[in-house]
């Protein structure tokens, strides 16, 4: 084929000249559209699945408002003897990427009395979801059940070990707060607030191991 | 009249995304060799996790009720590993690409088992989608083996259009879900500053003190922020119509790529599976230095040896636990992107410029310029294997 010899619009109609759309491709296109606009309306319902075709949202101003800003922290503080040992949230989930910390932190070191669910009659849609998923969401709506609290204890022991090494722990709090930030003009913090936002403790001496 | 007007509008934008296999063949390599160098090994920590930890969305990691053994995933990764460097030699390369795609997910599903989600679905879907674009037909183990069997020339120099244009458009949804959620949380809102809120925040809650950032806070004009917020809706959401056609959609991406920039120099946020992404887009040997790559079919040795070098890096990254060069790249990719931007948006505005110019100028101006470009492209056919670029309004990435 010499191509300087036919013009841009012959050479491109010789390389189309083989269908690209056939039916089986607008099935495809079909198929997408349609699992789309299904996974918008699953986002809408049920929340975020992974996988899903999102990306990040940033949504709203980030709590911020009018040079001021509110926001939950926690420290970790491990009691041994009477004596305390408080640690930032990067010290006790260090094991974990620092990008999964806050979420971690956000579904299972909570104070119980924050995120307990309230027995309630399962609904008929919750129940095929409890059968189809089993683990959906498991550390947040099954956050009281024994393996769980069981597991939560042991992965705080073993914390305590490493944190505070040679010392007998006798409980781990997770003391959280709510903090309220004020910025001034020139986006230097100006005030910084803290008030208690409840406690999570759990007993580390004695128990299985 | 109706129904042809009909296939040819629904016909143009999947044929606009047309292109040579080489392009994709060099964008497969690339793909592969970031997954296995700056990819794996996927949730290695994840074994770790208590139960108490076990959070996930619905999904596949839901169909279980606890993390799993450190076996599963080392297995998962070995599996990735193989799968991505058949990938990046082009060996079975549909296979290939659907095994490295399902792998990827298997993986990021227990990877966000603990309840965060990174979005980096992009870098699942690219080989689930472009595994049916035909880019393993050059520079790979399959086109020559097709080489010595098949010798009709027809066949192996041009990708399916149909599957690039599909990946624009999934792209181009991806980054409309993030510019709906602003719209329609506030960053229209005059009275917010949700960029400024954001950048804020980022900075001294999160800690994240980049000099950007530093120079950026004392900035208190309220047009500049509602400007910011503004621009940053538009953007994301002119991305899935600029899909229809690949000449604006490259635009837009380009505007992207530059936004990725300023989001990494101002959050400290890298979204390096995304520049990785919109490099499907590009025109590789457009590119100076890759113009004769994919010329020749690659010889059986070299394959082997790119094999067992793939694979090496996967094993040596698995067996570190944190990558052969993990997240260190990221501030690269992101600068390289933005970069190839900048110079695709300079370089459409020289073309508009020129063609602009041209219009203008008397009949032998223009009867010398078509001379120049006939010659050159007598010169140097490889430049454009397709034909599709040579003084036409084709586009190009």
């Amino acid at each position: 084929m010499n191509l300087t010899a036919m013009s841009d619009r012959e050479q491109r109609g010789d390389l189309m000249a083989e269908p690209c759309l056939t039916p089986r491709v607008r099935a495809v296109f079909a198929v997408v559209g349609g699992l789309l606009a299904v996974q918008c309306a699953f986002i809408h319902f049920f929340g975020e699945p992974y996988p899903a075709l999102t990306m990040p949202t940033f949504s709203g101003s980030s709590g911020y408002r009018d040079g001021a800003v509110e926001m939950t922290q926690y420290d970790a503080v491990f009691i041994s003897a009477g004596q305390e040992f408080s640690f930032t949230p990067n010290e006790l989930l260090a094991e974990f990427p620092d990008g999964h910390r806050a979420a971690i932190a956000a579904n299972a070191l909570r104070p119980t009395s924050d995120t307990a669910p309230t027995p309630t009659k399962a609904s008929r849609i919750r129940r095929i979801q409890e059968t189809i998923f089993p683990g959906f969401a498991a550390g947040n709506l099954s956050r009281n059940s024994a393996e769980n609290k069981a597991s939560l204890r042991a992965w705080l022991r073993g914390r305590a070990e490493s944190l505070v090494p040679g010392r007998p722990v006798s409980r781990a709090e997770i003391r959280w707060y709510r903090v309220a930030e004020t910025f001034g003009a020139d986006g230097t913090r100006v005030e910084s607030r803290r008030t208690p936002g409840g406690t999570l403790i759990v007993p580390l001496a004695g128990g299985p191991r | 009249m109706i129904g042809n007007f009909l296939r040819r509008s629904e016909r143009r934008p999947i044929e606009s995304y047309a292109l040579s296999a080489r392009h994709l063949a060099i964008y497969r390599m690339l793909y592969a060799a970031f997954v296995l160098v700056a990819v794996v090994p996927v949730a290695v920590w994840i074994p770790s996790a208590p139960r108490a930890f076990f959070n996930p969305p619905i999904g596949p990691a839901a169909l279980f009720t606890n993390v799993p053994p450190s076996g599963v995933i080392l297995g998962l990764n070995l599996l990735l590993t193989l799968f991505a460097a058949l990938l990046f030699v082009g060996w079975r390369t549909t296979l290939a690409s659907v095994g490295t795609g399902l792998t990827l997910l298997a993986l990021d599903s227990w990877r966000y088992s603990l309840g965060k989600i990174d979005h980096d679905i992009l870098l699942v879907v690219a080989p689930l989608v472009l595994g049916f674009a035909g880019w393993g037909r050059a520079l790979s183990v399959d086109a020559t083996r097709r080489s010595t069997t098949d010798t009709s020339e027809a066949r192996g120099t041009e990708a399916e259009a149909w599957p690039v244009a599909l990946f624009a458009l999934l792209v181009g949804f991806a980054l409309f879900t993030s510019g709906w959620a602003k719209a329609t949380t506030g960053w229209l809102n005059p009275d917010l500053k949700c960029t400024y809120g954001h950048l804020a925040t980022n900075y001294l809650v999160t800690g994240r003190e980049t000099w950007a950032a530093k120079l950026a806070l004392p900035i208190q004009s309220a047009w500049f922020w509602k400007g910011a917020d503004w621009a940053t809706v538009a953007l994301e959401l002119a991305v899935l119509p600029a899909a229809l056609r690949r000449r604006s959609f490259c635009l837009v991406l380009a505007l992207v790529t530059i936004f990725h920039v300023g989001v990494m120099l101002l959050f400290d946020i890298p979204f390096r599976v995304n520049v990785i992404a919109y490099g499907a887009f590009v025109r590789y040997t457009d590119l100076p230095l890759l113009a004769s790559l994919g010329a020749r079919p690659l010889s059986r040795k070299g394959a082997m040896a790119a094999f067992v070098a793939a694979c090496a890096c996967g094993l040596t990254g698995t067996l570190l636990g944190s990558g052969l060069v993990g997240n260190s790249l990221d501030e690269v990719i992101v600068g390289i992107g933005g970069l190839m931007g900048i110079v695709y948006l300079l370089r459409t505005w020289v073309r508009w410029c020129g063609g602009f110019l041209s219009d203008r100028l008397p009949t032998s101006g223009r009867l010398a310029a078509l001379t120049v470009l006939e010659s050159r492209a007598t010169q140097s056919p490889r430049a454009n294997p397709n034909g599709l670029t040579i003084g036409g309004d084709a586009p190009r990435g």
